[in-house]
This record gives C-alpha cells, structure tokens and sequence, in this order.
C-alpha cells in the first residue's frame, strides 16, 4: 500500500516508572462518502476506522476513527513503561487494509 | 398586487433565515442524541479532565485536539474510554479512544476536520462509571469538508 506510517517515540530506552509518548501518522485519504464527484455520484467511504496499539500482545490504546478524523490520520498518546518488549500498532481500513508497525523499547 | 409593508418583509425575512439555520440544528441534536446516549442518564462532572482545541481552527481540515484525563491509572481506578465528539459535523461522533487496564496513560491527541464554527466535547468513562466532560467552541472561517 501506501508509504510507511511515521513513528515517533520520545524515549525507546525509558527508566521503569517513566512515561513514554508515542505520536503516530500513516498517509491515507479517510474519504468520508460524503463527497461528490463532479458527475454527482458520491465518492464511496474509505477511512481508516482502527488503530490499536499492544505492547507484547497486551492492549494500551485503541483508536475508533470516524469521518471526522483527517486526511493522513495522526495520534500520539502516553504510556507508563512497566516493560521491555514489542509495541505494535495496526491501522485497518474499509476495505481491510491494515498497515502494522513494530517498535522496541527497552525499560532500563 | 400585493405591498409589503415594513413589518412584514422583516418577518418574511426571519422566517426565512429561521429555514436557513434549521440544517445545523439538526446536526446539534444528533451530536446531543449521541452524548445523552452515551451519558445514559449519568450526570457528567467537569473536574479532572483537559480539553485542548485552539479556539480559532487556522486549518479546519486539520484541528489539534487534545484531551488529558487525571486518572492514578491502578486497576482499581482507571479510565476506560475519551470520546469526542465534534457537535457541527455532519458525523458528529469523531472518535472514540479505549484504554487497556494496564499502562496507559488517558492522554491523547488526534487531528480532525471541522465543517463549521462549533462546539468540541469530550467526554471519559471512568472505571467507576462516573463520566467527565469538558467542551470548547472552535470558531471556523473556511470549511474542513471540502466537497
């Protein structure tokens, strides 16, 4: 699909106890179907309407996108570092594209 | 032939502005129908929670929203769920966030696009049931829903 998401994360070796901020952004049109083509006919929706991030299979944040939520859709959010592991985040569209990133942190 | 007087053409013209602003209200009654909805008959409190939305949307295609939750986060109090909800939109839900019980920490921002000047609310559902809100008006000059 398209280009990869960009990923930044504040601190990928953070002391236990400490809070990481994770801020994330994939390219995506989020068409909202209720747009028209020049002919008339409206454009079909096609947003991303998932994003879920684990941290080694455990939840942290899960994201319900609606229409609202703009082009090339962005998120950052916070969690307490408690352990070492694999932050995953999963994007999913419409049509069932997913587009899945894999960070490591290193609680020190 | 018919004369208008005065009067007349300025409750004509009323009446027709009345028709005018009659799309938006519709739009507002369906963002309330969502969050009484979601409140389902609990009262909101509008302490321990911070809605950030510049009050002027530069780009409406684009509004910085954040919303942070004071919450200890312990299994025994946590926050479970943010959800905004942009009251102009013609879908006003815009997102919901869940939090998992473990690390996280209720505090977000996401990105949206607004149709007109309106009212943002937020609303979070604590692990006790209890729902904070907070709201803030965003003037818009140029719509974000280009068609």
């Amino acid at each position: 699909m398209a280009a990869a998401p960009r990923i930044g994360i504040n601190n990928r070796t953070p002391k236990a106890g400490e809070i990481v901020t994770v801020r994330a952004m994939v390219v995506h049109p989020m068409e909202t179907g209720l747009r028209k083509r020049a002919t008339g006919e409206l454009i079909p929706r096609k947003i991303i309407n998932k994003f879920t991030c684990t941290l080694n299979g455990k939840p942290l944040v899960t994201w319900n996108l609606e229409t609202s939520v703009s082009v090339n859709p962005y998120v950052d959010f916070r969690f307490r570092a408690t352990e070492s592991g694999e932050l995953k985040l999963t994007w999913v569209d419409d049509d069932n594209v997913t587009i899945e990133a894999i960070e490591k942190i290193t609680v020190g | 032939m018919l004369k208008f007087t005065r009067r007349q053409a300025l409750t004509a013209g009323g009446v027709a502005l009345i028709g005018i602003a009659a799309a938006p209200v519709a739009a507002k009654g369906a963002a309330q129908q969502i969050i009484n909805d979601y409140l389902a008959g609990v009262k909101p409190q509008t302490k321990a929670i911070d809605l950030d939305v510049p009050a002027n949307a530069d780009n409406p295609n684009a509004v910085h929203v954040t919303v942070k939750v004071d919450s200890p986060m312990t299994p025994e109090s946590y926050c479970k769920e943010i959800v905004l909800v942009a009251e102009g939109n013609p879908r006003p839900l815009a997102s919901r966030f869940s939090f998992g019980p473990g690390a996280a920490v209720p505090h977000v921002s996401t990105r949206i696009r607004l149709a007109e000047s309106q009212r943002i609310t937020a609303l979070a559902k604590m692990s006790d049931g209890t729902i904070l809100t907070a709201s803030k008006d965003v003037i818009v000059a140029v719509s974000g829903c280009g068609g």
